[in-house]
């Protein structure tokens, strides 16, 4: 979404939200690790870009600038886990194979650096390219490139681990 | 132990998909409200507010006669809609808060923030009422100290305040506190130490009556909330009717289910729009039931030939019930379990 002008109207806001909730909020969740949390993040993103919706220079995309802040909320908020909160860590809960594999999945994240974690997270859950993603996190096309294969290459590689443990 | 197709397979894992509606307004009115500089506000969002204003108050007036009587003069839910009910939680309630909520299968956001809205006393129990705001609902929180402890906490949606057609909503009735050391009467029933009413109310109401099966009486009201307590009820006494007043008067009932008593007294079933998700938005697998797990008696309790019948049955499979209380679990409705 290029634009000439600076300044972002709440037309485009709302259409931008209306349009990309999904994946803002899926992206807000796997950053804070909870999704009601997640879903009040867009919330108060959202809030933000309106807010400051003038200050919008239109120098890169409109989607860019709004990923920016929700990414940015996002890790405002963020505590320790990384995708949906496991309500089951508690002690003598119920735990079931999904549970378990998902447990896998977020200890391998963890163990990413927080680039790499963003920029696989913008991918998978959003589906941006690597323009986008550029754009959002306020890095080079090349970076993301580079930075997106290495958190393949690890994450593949620490799933592996656990796999023949 | 786990084995994974791919990178994508392993990150589909991690976090679910989103499938529900997100609420715009909410974004605008919050970004109205906590705007530094209302003068300096861009025209297009001077005029949403207006707009947003007008949508309100012509929903009020066209639908009650105090819709129309304080319609012209507030701003709603105004406390509410800043997030700034009432004044700040003590840290201890707040912490006390966040323990609970820590410990809740159905937990509230992460750092969501308690105020406290209104305070009474009634035969050495301390009743605290505070409010919060958790995604789209605006959150009441009644905590007992003193003679009687307990707590309970009941939202409100949003969006169903904005289109509810009275200036008040009840939000929890006749919800029961202790119970009184007596004999328990033919049916097994015993009285409840204290029964509480509370809601959520707009900026122009000035009052708020409860009237019960023993009389009418004022509610405390204020930080947009009210609050009635009954002090050692007697047996089934209940609030049958529950009035928003005007600063001018102007009085509307509030609609709301009174909590029926005995087993099978069933009241008429509301009428009016069903509020809620139309669909299951989330499946929960497992999981535990906090106040069940401390065996903290919520509720009323359940008549003592009622609890004999369910020792040995096939409800219980055979075995002895460690917790048997009756729950209401929607205040506007009479179905309990």
């Amino acid at each position: 979404m290029g634009r000439r002008q600076s300044g972002a109207s709440l037309d485009e806001l709302r259409e931008a939200y209306q349009r990309r909730l999904a994946e803002f909020r899926r992206v807000a969740a796997a950053i804070v690790g909870d999704r009601e949390l997640a879903s009040d993040v867009v919330q108060e993103a959202f809030v933000r870009a309106v807010k400051q919706r003038a200050s919008f220079a239109g120098r890169g995309s409109l989607d860019g600038w709004l990923w920016r802040i929700v990414v940015n909320t996002a890790r405002d908020h963020r505590s320790d886990p990384v995708g949906d909160r496991d309500e089951t860590d508690e002690p003598g809960v119920y735990h079931d194979m999904v549970d378990e594999r998902r447990n896998v999945v977020r200890a391998a994240v963890q163990q990413l650096p927080e680039r790499q974690r963003l920029v696989l997270f913008l991918r998978h859950y959003a589906d941006l390219d690597y323009g986008s993603i550029a754009d959002a996190l306020s890095i080079s096309d090349g970076t993301v490139a580079a930075t997106l294969h290495a958190a393949h290459s690890r994450l593949r590689e620490l799933l592996s681990e656990v796999r023949s443990a | 132990m786990s084995s994974f197709n791919s990178v994508s397979d392993a990150l589909d894992l991690l976090v679910d998909p989103f499938d529900d509606v997100g609420d715009w307004d909410e974004i605008v009115r919050r970004a109205l409200a906590l705007s530094p500089d209302r003068e300096q506000r861009p025209r297009q969002l001077r005029f949403l507010a207006a707009t947003a204003i007008v949508v309100l108050t012509t929903a009020l007036v066209v639908a009650t006669p105090l819709g129309a009587a304080i319609g012209r003069a507030l701003d709603g839910f105004g406390t509410w809609v800043t997030g700034q009910p009432g004044t700040p939680a003590s840290p201890d309630a707040q912490k006390a808060f966040q323990a609970a909520n820590a410990r809740s299968w159905a937990s509230f956001a992460r750092g969501t923030e308690l105020r406290k809205l209104l305070v009474t006393e009634a035969s050495g129990a301390t009743f605290t009422l505070y409010g919060f705001r958790s995604g789209g609902s605006l959150c009441l929180r009644l905590v007992v100290s003193g003679s009687v402890r307990g707590s309970t906490s009941d939202c409100a949606p949003l969006s169903a305040l904005q289109t509810e057609r009275t200036p008040a909503v009840v939000v929890a009735a006749d919800e029961p506190f202790g119970s009184v050391h007596v004999r328990p009467d033919a049916q097994g029933y015993v009285p409840e130490a204290f029964s509480a009413t509370f809601g959520i109310a707009s900026d122009g109401v000035k009052r708020v009556t409860v009237q019960g099966d023993a009389g009418q009486a004022d509610a405390l009201i204020g930080g947009n909330a009210f609050l009635y307590v009954a002090d050692h009820p007697k047996l089934g006494a209940r609030i049958r009717a529950v009035d928003a007043v005007a600063a001018n008067g102007t009085r509307v009932a509030l609609p709301f289910a009174s909590s029926p008593f005995g087993t099978l007294a069933l009241a008429a079933p509301p009428t009016g729009k069903v509020h809620g998700p139309s669909r299951i938005e989330r499946h929960v697998v497992g999981g535990t039931i906090g106040w069940v797990e401390r065996r903290e008696p919520r509720g009323r309790p359940v008549p003592a030939n009622l609890r004999k019948r369910l020792v040995g049955s096939q409800l219980t499979r055979g075995a002895k019930p460690l917790l048997a209380r009756l729950i209401q679990p929607d205040q506007r409705d009479f179905i309990r379990v």
